[in-house]
């Protein structure tokens, strides 16, 4: 059978490329009897709604940023709090921790988990020098989901709202000063355009997943789902490495583009942790129990 | 003009009032925004609402503009057919309008349902549940669902006379 | 079946349908549900509320009411009459006179508005009454509104742009710089063909009395409400008071706000030119709505990937891509709107496009003028709708008219692919690289 996958991201970025060679590896490694489509770079259908489409069936798999569903469930959020896990061997560990509520929530929607990728660790882009906190006070920071705006509040920063289409305009129009992201979506933005420096904080290291619908996996036969299984363990060891070698890369195409790549200063990133300290108070609030418990475990008490 | 066709216009005049009322709210939510921005204030999720306004917008338009005759079609053959041949064929495309919109209204109804279901919510600052706005796009193609067939009988009927 | 024999089927249906008289919009819903149902194993019904959702719910869309509002207020205001006035005398000493208006008036709109439908909408709601009411022949006002409203798209800012530019990983703010001459090069283009069609028909061109100098300049004045909105949405968008749509919604506050101080602003005014705007933005956005759904359809079907790749394996030199790219494109155009034609192939068109070695920011250039192209051809053209809801023409007259402007759009084609830096030499002057 023939599958449709749906994914937001271009063809270029290492996400849909490893999920190209992924692909390869199911048809092959299932003799031909699964072919699976991708559609990249949210040709059939918007970010937002991409699980819903898994969820109804309207495609057999799909690729999603997991702190889009922040809104719906406070877990997905946690590895978009700033320094709970900065370095890949944390994040892998958080990854750990999250996973089977992960599983749980989408079991309960009809969507199989199959596997997740990190994104480098999320830097600070600015127009100017940046060598504490209070140097970012009132500058207009580009918040697009309620972390980054609470992130931008505590900080004094002003918090404004710009599609990602919309940034390099509002950067050069000075809309906005400030926005933190991945050195590679940086790349992908061409960053040198509008951002003068680029701060390797390593806030957080935000993650997507590859999902498949429960019908379209059940209707496979067991040889044929176990090589699913098998090629997306693949693919999410490939993705880990990949995402780390993208990192250096990501960072030197920033360098050598002009832009200035620097280490923060220890009072900045003191003064950033401290907002992280916060936030992951209030996060424990706001996701309850369950979401306690696997904090805690990820803490490893 | 008897109760019926009284009621439908009402509820036509409905659909305008509040497509007008999405057109006011995209005006003064982006005015908010800017001027937030220099007040020092947020509207939440302003762009994401003004695109849901759209939609609703749109839909609940769609059977006041049909009214209107502003809907765009192609009249270059059925304007040289004599009126005997030409009323039968506007009455069938009418009705395959209506076919369609109530198709897509029911389409949208169940995603309506499903997204109450489910709890989904927008992903921006607001966390907006989905079936409202999307509700607005099921009312607004029922209504135009219900303008078609008004429209395919009435040219039925003329036809008939 | 093929994908060659698909495709025909549903050019069939679709042809079949617009010829019965049903509304484009949901001809174009029904084709792709019959393509959905027909052509493919996923599930039409659930499909069909998806595309309708996102086709019509997204940010940059919220622009277009907005837009058109403001365009509704200048019409019903005396404002829109002093833009013509104001800009008659000066314009009617060029061959072709005032039809110079529409152009000129769509080359200043295209700097405020997104899109080539919405700045069609605006510069036609007020100029073609006006055109037509004395006397100037409809082939010329028409066709050259048709012509100069695709400036909408090409001359930043633009929704295209942005659509090309994140998918495709080109930076927005360097697309917009890129389209600035070639728009300035395409405005005189259409200027010198105005010129040159007045001459072939200036027997039937109804004769502007030349005004004294001193009544030219008080007649500029006129001008200046006018001049004085579009700094006010242009200054806002370049000195960083807002997004283009933010700029669009001060536009409408702006125009309002002139209209008040005319003393032309009433309840019933606003409440009209408000119900103008929902009324245009519905029928723009039934078809598409209608279009989602097709696009969807033929993102499953594959049909658009397979012709775009057909394309690449034929040709390998860029000139020869470019030319049967532009094949493929006018094909496309025909059927499916611009943001359609930009989302469907891009994906499997821009890696063998940088590949070969074409630069993706002049590729972004030339496939806004191929979308432009798309815009006046039938039966799927947005300008063409937007005129015929204008003035109730048909929509193949329309097209015809606006026939000698196609070849315009084709001869700057040729001479972007002659001369490239048209479109990057502003960007790398101005971002050094
Ligand atoms: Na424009
Ligand atoms: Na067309």
């Amino acid at each position: 059978q023939t599958w449709n996958m749906a994914t937001p991201y271009p063809p270029a970025n290492f996400h849909t490329q490893n999920i190209q060679q992924f692909v390869k590896e199911v048809e092959e490694t299932t003799g031909g009897r699964l072919k699976i489509t991708v559609h990249p770079g949210g040709s059939l259908f918007p970010h937002p709604q991409i699980l819903p489409a898994v969820r109804n069936g309207q495609v057999q798999m799909g690729e999603v940023l997991m702190s889009l569903l922040a809104n719906e469930n406070p877990l997905f959020n946690l590895d978009s709090i700033p320094f709970v896990a900065t370095s890949y061997e944390e994040a892998r560990r958080l990854y750990q921790a999250q996973r089977p509520e992960v599983e749980k929530w989408l079991a309960q929607r009809g969507v199989v988990f199959l596997y997740a990728v990190p994104w480098p660790p999320q830097g600070l882009y600015t127009k100017r020098p940046v060598n504490t906190g209070a140097d970012l006070k009132g500058m207009r920071f580009r918040a697009y989901n309620p972390a980054t705006a609470r992130l931008a509040e505590l900080l004094g920063m002003h918090p404004v709202q710009v599609e990602a289409a919309d940034i390099p305009q509002a950067f050069a129009t000075g809309i906005v000063e400030a926005m933190i992201t991945s050195p590679v979506t940086g790349v992908d933005s061409q960053a040198w355009d509008f951002a003068r420096y680029f701060y390797d904080v390593k806030a957080w290291i935000p993650k997507n997943m590859v999902v498949v619908g429960r019908r379209a996996f059940e209707s496979l036969s067991p040889q044929d789902r176990e090589a699913l299984l098998q090629a997306a363990k693949r693919a999410e060891e490939r993705g880990w490495r990949l995402s780390q070698e993208q990192e250096e890369k990501a960072m030197q195409t920033l360098a050598s583009r002009g832009m200035q790549v620097v280490k923060p200063s220890p009072t900045l990133l003191a003064d950033l942790k401290k907002v992280g300290q916060t936030m992951i108070l209030e996060w424990q609030k706001q996701a309850g129990a369950t979401g306690v418990k696997i904090y805690r475990q990820y803490l490893g008490r | 003009m008897n109760l019926l066709e009284k009621a439908l216009e009402g509820l036509y005049r409905l659909s305008e009032f509040l497509a007008a009322l999405m057109g006011l709210f995209i005006l003064l939510v982006i005015l908010a925004q800017v001027a937030g921005r220099y007040l020092g204030f947020v509207v939440p999720s302003a762009l994401e609402m003004a695109g849901f306004a759209t939609a609703g917008l749109i839909f609940l338009g769609l059977a006041p503009t049909l009214r209107a005759g502003g809907h765009i079609q192609m009249r270059l053959l059925l304007r040289k057919l004599p009126p005997r041949t030409r009323r039968p064929l506007e009455t069938f495309a009418l009705g395959l309008g209506f076919l369609t919109t109530l198709y897509a209204s029911v389409q949208a109804w169940l995603r309506v349902a499903e997204s109450f279901r489910y709890g989904d919510l927008a992903p921006g600052l607001l966390p907006l549940p989905l079936w409202l706005p999307q509700s607005f796009l099921a009312v607004g193609l029922s209504i135009f669902a219900l303008a078609l067939l008004e429209a395919g009988l009435k040219t039925w009927k003329e036809g008939k006379e | 079946m093929s994908l060659l024999w698909e495709s025909l089927i549903l050019v069939g249906l679709l042809f079949l349908l617009l010829a019965l008289g049903v509304y484009v919009g949901l001809a174009l819903l029904l084709v792709g549900l019959a393509g959905l149902a027909l052509f493919t194993t996923a599930p039409p019904g659930a499909n069909l509320a998806t595309a309708l959702w996102s086709a019509t719910s997204g940010w940059s869309l919220a622009a277009l009411p907005l837009f058109v509002w403001m365009g509704e207020v200048l019409y019903r205001s005396r404002l829109a009459q002093g833009l013509f006035q104001g800009l008659s005398p000066l314009l009617s000493r060029l061959p072709g006179g005032l039809l110079h208006v529409n152009v000129v008036a769509s080359a200043l709109f295209a700097a405020v508005i997104g899109s080539s439908a919405a700045t069609t909408a605006t510069v036609g709601r007020f100029t073609l009454p006006e055109l037509l009411r004395r006397g100037y022949p409809k082939p010329l006002a028409l066709g050259s509104l048709a012509g100069a409203g695709t400036l909408g798209f090409l001359i930043p800012p633009s929704v295209i742009m942005i659509v090309y530019g994140v998918m495709a990983e080109v930076s927005v703010a360097r697309l917009f710089m890129a389209g600035v001459v070639p728009g300035a090069v395409l405005t005189l283009l259409f200027m010198l063909l105005v010129a040159l069609l007045a001459f072939l028909y200036r027997h039937q061109l109804p004769r502007e009395p030349r005004k004294p100098l001193r009544q030219s300049l008080v007649g500029l004045l006129s001008v200046f409400p006018v001049l004085f909105l579009i700094l006010l949405v242009l200054g806002s968008i370049y000195l960083g008071v807002a997004t283009p749509t933010e700029a669009a919604a001060i536009g409408v506050a702006g125009s309002l706000l002139l209209a008040g101080l005319n003393r032309e602003l009433s309840p019933r005014m606003f409440f009209e030119s408000l119900m103008g705007a929902i009324r245009t933005t519905s029928m723009i956005g039934l078809i598409l709505a209608g279009a989602g759904v097709l696009t969807l359809a033929m993102g499953f079907t594959g049909i658009p990937r397979a012709l775009a790749t057909w394309a690449v394996e034929a040709g390998i030199t860029p000139v020869a891509l470019i030319f049967f790219l532009s094949l493929v494109y006018i094909v496309l155009g025909w059927f499916l709107d611009g943001i359609s034609i930009v989302v469907l192939t891009i994906s499997v068109i821009l890696p063998v496009v940088k590949a070969i070695g074409v630069d993706p920011l002049w590729f972004g250039v030339y496939l806004v003028i191929m979308v432009e192209l798309a815009q006046i051809t039938p039966p799927v053209g947005f300008n063409l709708f937007v005129i015929q809801s204008l003035t109730g023409e048909d929509l193949f007259h329309i097209a015809r008219y606006a026939l000698p402007f196609m070849g315009v759009l084709l001869l700057m084609v040729v001479l972007l692919m002659l001369f490239p830096e048209l479109a990057t030499w502003l960007p790398r002057t101005m971002t050094g690289g």
